[in-house]
């Protein structure tokens, strides 16, 4: 059924995106060119490498993880990470722990850290993941293939306004020995969600 | 201003017009995390743009059957419940 009208909803939107678009060329505003690089331009900075680098480099560097946890703006920034485009959202990471599981998701629409994680995945934006992230997130979990200890408190972070959340996820054990290009290797899109580990 | 650990009440919903406020975090009972700055305030930017004025915006954790939520919600969304 959501699927069915997640489609319809996504038809009827890029219909009016066309309609605006033949507007603005018609008018002389912009041209299907210029749009397409802009979409480029921004795409090829929004890449889940740079979500991944972030969460090796707070692996180890434990100066780096405090500066990411009380400013991740201007952390990423030291990683060459760029945000301009972007202002003046706000960047929080949210650490998971031994006792703290964090999950993300928008509820009113699909705000997501794009320019960290790139696109989201069409889940990310279906109305089935937005309700039941927070209202039984242990579940939405199970059905990732999560199984958290009953112990482990979710946190669900509802992305409402002007801040973008990355989870920071646990180091795997055994991982001592990694470089930090290898550990960034290992780090994934749905562990940066908060729908997998690492 | 709240400051960190006030405990807070959400309003209603405004009946129509655009809004930050998710209707399942209307009318509940949370505590404040953080302060993340003053934006300029969602629901008015929706009608006068630019114009529109800033507002501060939090973080409030609510607690839920089993788990927390966070929410980033603006100053007057919120009354204080201490």
């Amino acid at each position: 059924m959501s699927h069915v009208h997640d489609h319809e909803q996504s038809a009827r939107t890029s219909q009016r995106v066309k309609a605006l678009v033949a507007q603005l060329e018609s008018k002389g505003v912009t041209s299907e060119r210029q749009l397409d690089d802009l979409v480029q331009s921004f795409l090829a900075k929004a890449r889940p490498e740079n979500g991944y680098r972030v969460v090796a480099r707070a692996w180890t560097d434990p100066g780096f993880k405090s500066r990411l946890l009380d400013d991740a703006n201007a952390a990423v920034e030291e990683l060459g990470v760029d945000l301009s485009h972007w202002a003046p959202v706000r960047l929080r990471v949210a650490e998971n722990t031994d006792e703290v599981h964090n999950l993300i998701v928008c509820t009113l629409c699909s705000c997501y850290p794009i320019a960290l994680l790139g696109p989201s995945p069409s889940w990310y934006k279906s109305e089935a993941y937005r309700a039941r992230a927070v209202s039984e997130p242990r579940e939405v979990l199970r059905e990732f293939g999560l199984e958290l200890p009953q112990h482990k408190r979710i946190v669900v972070w509802d992305s409402t306004a002007e801040a973008r959340y990355m989870v920071l996820p646990q180091r795997p054990a055994g991982t001592e020995h990694l470089s930090e290009p290898e550990l960034a290797a290992l780090v994934t899109r749905n562990g940066l969600i908060g729908t997998a580990l690492i | 201003m709240f400051e960190p650990g006030t405990r807070v009440r959400t309003r209603e919903q405004r009946p129509g017009g655009h809004t930050r406020l998710p209707r399942y975090l209307a009318q509940r009972r949370g505590r404040i995390v953080r302060a993340l700055g003053a934006f300029r305030f969602a629901d008015e930017a929706a009608q006068h743009g630019a114009a529109a004025c800033k507002q501060m915006l939090y973080t409030v954790q609510f607690e839920a059957n089993g788990h927390s939520i966070c929410a980033d919600l603006f100053e007057s969304y919120l009354e204080s419940d201490e």
